[in-house]
């Protein structure tokens, strides 16, 4: 039953409710990204902090505090600033959040502060010898992607999904489902693959016409022949996406091909796969 | 069961579910009444058992991913660590750190020989033979020492300089000491190498500044200038290779477990420990700054001086000793 493996960055993790979680690992690319952005913010901070420092720079003087206050900031900023956020907002700092990024425990956990802590200590160990040498081969290594901070304090970064539950597409009710005498053979199509065609149509959106052809015509032809599908337009040739809808038509829920119907017209794009 | 009929049925509590998740991650420490709390959880555990069943039927990737996906965010949820408190942190500076210390007292003497034992040989061989100090150190670098600390009118005036930037002295001693600290404590993950080479490194170098100086006759101010807050600030820095030598030790000689597993073990010891001499390492930054280069007479200050190393040994040896009820 299972698909064969793919090569994916993807972690399981089993729950206490004997379920199975899957988590999408973040890799050095988005990881080396999101600390580029975190760079930025912290030298706005520090930017900040000497604008402040300088505004305020005639109260301050007295046994150059200002100074003080100065240099205490750079090291909070320096030691604290990946820490502090780790630690306190959800496992995320601005840098992450930006790229939906967030660092968890390997059990699927939320972070703790101590492993914040430990994880952002680490750094130093891990940017030796020069621009986290040590924390990217650490990470290509491990069958986590994580660097030795990761190592040490039992954190993964992933990546966030928000997937969303679509509705039936609207343009079900638009086609005709195949007739029955164009279909030859008993065969049903799994939920599974009336559950992809469905998943293709909410990304149809984001392709060109043609392209979507191309990529429906490569199930669109093994159901047809599983169908046995007499038609001598060979519509499954010509408008492959198409067909495919029909066939969704065909063998869904009649309730959901009601319910599609009863939200209205289709969007205009859509529209025109119905012509 | 039909796919259809499921999604009918279920696809409310989903909804409900999720409407209480976005509550939930708004504040780090949900803001649930009682009856929220367990309809929460009893959404949550239905919604597990939905994305078994939609898995055990193969019903297709994107609802599996949906109910995936709503899992994860309510797994985070539900099992959040505990918020720390601040009143924790003190407890454990106070209580916890000392007799953790303790606990590892090995490694601490190992990492006190490791700073110690460099810091008198070069102390004694530079004192005997002042030019050797150029070897370790430029010669720029000696000149600023001894300048320093030595004595005269200039000095004088260099003094109430210094005594007017004491905040900024103290920002920059914290930055520069904790700093050094945790590199020694987080470099000891290379199997210890980092560690040892920090605390021998150390111990050369203040060996060498020691033993100039009081080769070249500029020992009074040295001292007078170190023993206030060298009882806290060379305390911490054996501390932190104490704390570096943990973690080292437990991938070298990682027992039954595997290294992975021994290092996250002893790894937040090893935190602990280089947290506690960050605390310490503050402290001294503050006696640094503002009581060590202070005009006070020297006699003072080294009864000062012996009064904080009589603290610290008090602090560590004593600190968080469990009190020894009364027999019945």
């Amino acid at each position: 039953m299972a698909s064969p493996a793919l090569v994916d960055a993807q972690t399981h993790v089993e729950t206490p409710e004997n379920v199975r979680l899957s988590f999408r690992l973040a890799g050095p690319g988005t990881r080396l990204g999101a600390y580029v952005l975190d760079l930025l913010v912290r030298a706005a901070i520090v930017y900040g902090l000497f604008f402040a420092v300088s505004l305020l720079n005639p109260l301050l003087s007295i046994a150059g505090l200002h100074w003080g206050v100065l240099l205490l900031g750079l090291f909070l900023v320096e030691w604290g600033y990946g820490f502090v956020f780790e630690a306190f907002w959800n496992g995320q700092t601005p840098g992450k959040k930006a790229f939906g990024l967030r660092v968890i425990r390997e059990g699927g956990y939320s972070a703790s502060v101590y492993d914040a802590l430990l994880r952002n200590l680490l750094r130093v160990a891990d940017a030796l010898p020069f621009l986290y040498g040590v924390g990217l081969v650490v990470m290509i290594g491990t069958e986590r992607m994580q660097r030795i901070g990761d190592l040490l304090a039992g954190t993964i970064v992933v990546r966030e999904r928000r997937a969303r539950l679509h509705a039936t597409p609207a343009a079900l009710s638009e086609v005709p489902p195949l007739a029955r005498d164009q279909l030859d053979s008993p065969f049903r199509p799994s939920e599974r693959t009336l559950d992809l065609i469905e998943t293709f149509y909410h990304r149809r959106r984001e392709l060109p016409d043609l392209r979507a052809d191309e990529i429906a015509a490569i199930l669109a032809r093994p159901l047809a022949e599983r169908l046995r599908y007499r038609d001598p337009k060979a519509e499954h040739l010509a408008h492959p996406a198409r067909f495919l809808l029909r066939v969704l038509r065909t063998f869904h829920h009649p309730a959901q091909v009601a319910e599609a119907g009863a939200r209205g017209r289709p969007s205009p794009r859509l529209g025109r796969l119905l012509r | 069961m039909k796919k259809a009929t499921f999604l009918a049925e279920r696809q409310g509590a989903w909804q409900r579910f999720e409407e209480l998740l976005v509550r939930a991650e708004a504040h780090r420490v949900p803001r649930f009444s009682g009856e929220e709390a367990s309809e929460f959880s009893r959404l949550f555990r239905a919604l597990c058992y939905d994305l078994a069943t939609v898995r055990s039927h193969d019903w297709g990737r994107g609802l599996e991913g949906y109910l995936n996906d709503l899992v994860v965010r309510g797994h985070n949820c539900f099992y959040g660590s505990a918020p720390g408190r601040p009143r924790e942190a003190l407890g454990f500076l106070l209580e916890g750190f000392p007799r953790l210390l303790r606990a590892n007292v090995a490694y601490f003497w190992v990492a006190l020989v490791l700073f110690a034992l460099p810091a008198l040989v070069t102390g004694w061989v530079v004192g005997r033979e002042p030019s050797l100090a150029g070897r370790v150190m430029p010669g720029t670098m000696l000149a600023s020492f001894e300048e320093m600390y030595s004595e005269g009118k200039r000095q004088d005036r260099h003094d109430k300089e210094r005594s007017s930037m004491q905040a900024g002295a103290a920002g920059f001693y914290v930055r520069n000491n904790v700093a050094v600290a945790f590199r020694c404590f987080t470099t000891g993950v290379f199997f210890g190498a980092g560690t040892l080479f920090f605390l021998v490194y150390n111990g050369i170098f203040l060996g060498t500044v020691a033993g100039y100086l009081t080769a070249t006759g500029h020992y009074e101010r040295f001292y007078s200038f170190v023993v206030g807050h060298g009882s806290f600030e060379l305390t911490a820095i054996v501390v932190s290779g104490a704390a570096g030598l943990v973690m080292g030790h437990a991938l070298v000689h990682p027992g039954a477990m595997t290294r992975a597993e021994a290092l996250r073990r002893r790894g937040v010891v090893g935190l602990k420990l280089a947290l506690g001499a960050g605390a310490m390492l503050v402290v001294a930054a503050l006696i640094e700054a503002f009581w060590s280069p202070s005009g006070i007479p020297s006699r003072t200050k080294y009864v000062v001086g012996a009064l904080l190393w009589a603290l610290v040994i008090a602090y560590l040896a004593l600190g968080g000793r469990e009190k020894r009820s009364a027999a019945p």
